[in-house]
């Protein structure tokens, strides 16, 4: 995999054990977000992950963090994961029609999976820019940069999407 | 902060704890090129279009019945397909107008002799 990579961030060069050990847990915490369920999250995860690992030797400092360099990498993950996965569910849904008699998910119980849910039905954009901020922990100015957004507009974004959010969850504590 | 963006950020996500393993194992391994996939499947449509080109040649400029006189074609001749009351046969033989020939007819006479 080539020579390390030095960090702007820090005195030590990237290797891909220091990318993976640094980075993993926010990865996944975004991945678990914007994608459909935890198995697609690993998925996306790993690819990710083995993406950014990939493309080390081409990371050149002078051009931006790592940071940046790594989060429109994994963006650009979800946006393929996510176009795969339309044409597997169209593929599905043109053999059979229901796609829940072969995938039983069982229902949220808990808080945290009743949110993950609700976070898991935003339109694509508004989760994106939920997982890159509360998932990945990015300031609104990297969120921005990452998905090609204003701060304004970022900051417009997340605001509609806490509020569909809300919404939602408050429905579903009404219900019985 | 709001009472939402709490929970968000308290979430309990953790991943898997072979994620970096097999992130890092599967970065190791040689990338599968996607051309090399859809060689095979190219191979097979351009094999399956000749094939087709082919049938659509033979069936339409192949010598037909009436062409062939009384005798009609002869196995050995020219036919590698001969088409008769009884079916289509597969038989080596010759080429027309360059192409293997698949005939429409078959020689009766029993003086050539099979």
């Amino acid at each position: 995999m080539g020579q390390p990579v030095p960090d702007s961030r820090s005195p030590f060069a990237l290797t891909p054990e220091i990318l993976c050990a640094r980075y993993s847990a926010r990865v996944y915490r975004f991945a678990a977000m914007v994608a459909a369920n935890s198995h697609d999250a690993e998925d996306l995860a790993q690819t990710a992950l083995e993406r950014a690992i990939r493309a080390l030797e081409r990371f050149d400092p002078r051009r931006g963090d790592v940071e940046g360099w790594l989060w429109r990498i994994v963006a650009n993950a979800a946006g393929d994961a996510r176009r795969d996965a339309r044409r597997r569910r169209l593929l599905v849904d043109l053999l059979v029609r229901r796609v829940d008699m072969l995938v039983h998910q069982a229902p949220p119980e808990t808080a945290d999976e009743m949110l993950l849910a609700a976070v898991r039905r935003l339109p694509s954009r508004q989760r994106a820019v939920i997982a890159l901020r509360y998932g990945a922990d990015l300031d609104l100015r990297t969120v921005g940069a990452t998905l090609g957004v204003s701060v304004a507009g970022t900051s417009m974004l997340i605001r509609r999407a806490l509020d569909r959010l809300r919404a939602e969850l408050s429905q579903q504590e009404k219900q019985p | 902060m709001t009472d939402i963006e709490a929970r968000l950020r308290d979430m309990d996500l953790r991943p898997p704890g072979d994620l970096q393993a097999r992130a890092l194992a599967a970065a190791a391994s040689p990338l599968a090129r996607p051309g090399r996939r859809l060689l095979p499947v190219m191979l097979a449509a351009i094999l399956t279009a000749l094939l087709a080109g082919y049938a659509a040649l033979a069936f339409t400029s192949g010598p037909p019945a009436a062409a062939a006189g009384a005798s009609g074609y002869g196995v050995g001749e020219g036919c590698w397909f001969v088409k008769d009351a009884n079916g289509l046969h597969f038989h080596i033989g010759g080429w027309y107008h360059g192409l293997p020939a698949l005939c429409t007819s078959e020689r009766r006479d029993p003086a050539a002799g099979r």
